[in-house]
């Protein structure tokens, strides 16, 4: 009817169970047992008479005030020592300041100087050169303007001679006393009539 | 072909057809001098030559002097003479005043003599030259007159009053 193994199962089950339940009391159990040991003891309390916790505290209060004291000396020696640093500091910052400034405009005022002497020299240089060319050229021109003139003059005097000539000797020409000078003309233009004729033919 | 030598005389283009005209009539009396003479047998009759001019005689005569005066000889001579009127140049020689024939035949022989043994020359004149003479040959005009030089000083009036 009952199977031998299906018995074998329910055995092993409630024994599995049994266990269980120990193992869980066991745990339960050693976690309480280390909490109680974790528990600190509370403070035990000590009873002074009241003249010396007096004394005490007026000992207290005096060093105190001494320490108080000595801080403040040192602080205030401390801070006369800073404030004199750094007006120091500010005096001869500001001194390097206003020297770096003067000096810096005197430099400018040099480069200025030196500037304006250097444009008032050019400009004198140029003025003198531009005069002198300017004297050159009135004195060409006014020469060539006389040359044109004695030109001119030559002409107008070449042309009164010139018409005077023609006028009077223009009548009555022997051309048998100029034969000698007619060949002499040719012969001496002969290379250019040569070339003239014989280069045309 | 050859230039034939003209005379002085002969100094234009004019001058030279007037020549050409002559030896042609020349020529003409001389061939039928020769038809009688052929047809007659008699050597000896010649009938009296024709007119012309004293220039055309003395070159004729030259002609004759060099033995070329035979009627082929004429004939070559008066072609050489009409290719000489075409293709010889001719200059113009403009003077002072009208040139005396004397003058005209000097210059034209000296253009003949120095220049080109065929050129022609013809003369014009202009009173305003003063002297001297203007050639023209082609294009190109040599002005070596008087009016030039006064016109046209080398030294002007002025260079040379100041000299004085």
């Amino acid at each position: 009817m009952f199977d031998p193994l299906f018995l074998a199962l329910i055995a092993n089950i409630f024994l599995l169970g049994i266990l269980s339940v120990l193992g869980v009391l066991y745990g339960y159990s050693h976690l309480s047992a280390r909490r109680l040991r974790k528990k600190p003891d509370a403070p035990q309390k000590l009873a002074l008479p009241p003249a010396v916790k007096q004394e005490l505290l007026s000992a207290a209060e005096h060093e105190y005030q001494g320490i108080l004291d000595r801080s403040a000396n040192e602080l205030q020696k401390d801070l006369q020592k800073t404030t004199t640093s750094l007006s120091k500091q500010l005096t001869d910052f500001g001194t390097s300041v206003i020297k770096d400034e003067v000096s810096q405009y005197q430099d400018v005022i040099k480069t200025l100087r030196a500037d304006a002497e250097s444009t008032i020299t050019e400009s004198q240089k140029a003025v003198t050169t531009l005069h002198e060319s300017m004297k050159q050229q009135v004195a060409e021109q006014v020469e060539k303007e006389k040359q044109q003139l004695l030109a001119n003059i030559d002409t107008k005097l070449g042309d009164a001679i010139g018409s005077f000539l023609s006028e009077n000797l223009q009548h009555n020409i022997d051309l048998g006393t100029q034969t000698e000078y007619i060949l002499s003309v040719l012969e001496e233009h002969k290379d250019e009539l040569k070339e003239a004729i014989n280069g045309n033919h | 072909m050859a230039t034939i030598k003209l005379p002085s005389s002969v100094m234009t283009p004019k001058d030279i057809q007037q020549l050409i005209n002559e030896v042609r009539t020349y020529m003409a009396w001389f061939n039928k001098e020769l038809i009688k003479r052929r047809v007659s047998g008699d050597k000896h009759i010649i009938s009296s030559a024709p007119d012309l001019s004293p220039a055309t005689k003395e070159f004729l005569r030259e002609q004759k002097a060099q033995g070329t005066l035979d009627r082929h000889g004429l004939e070559q001579l008066l072609f050489a003479l009409e290719q000489q009127r075409k293709q010889a140049p001719t200059v113009t020689v403009t003077l002072a005043a009208p040139a005396p024939v004397q003058l005209q035949e000097k210059i034209v022989s000296w253009f003949r003599t120095t220049v080109r043994g065929d050129i022609f020359v013809s003369f014009q004149f202009d009173a305003t030259l003063l002297g001297g003479a203007v050639v023209r040959a082609g294009s190109r005009i040599i002005d070596a007159s008087l009016r030039e030089k006064v016109l046209n000083p080398s030294v002007s009036f002025a260079e040379v009053l100041r000299r004085v």
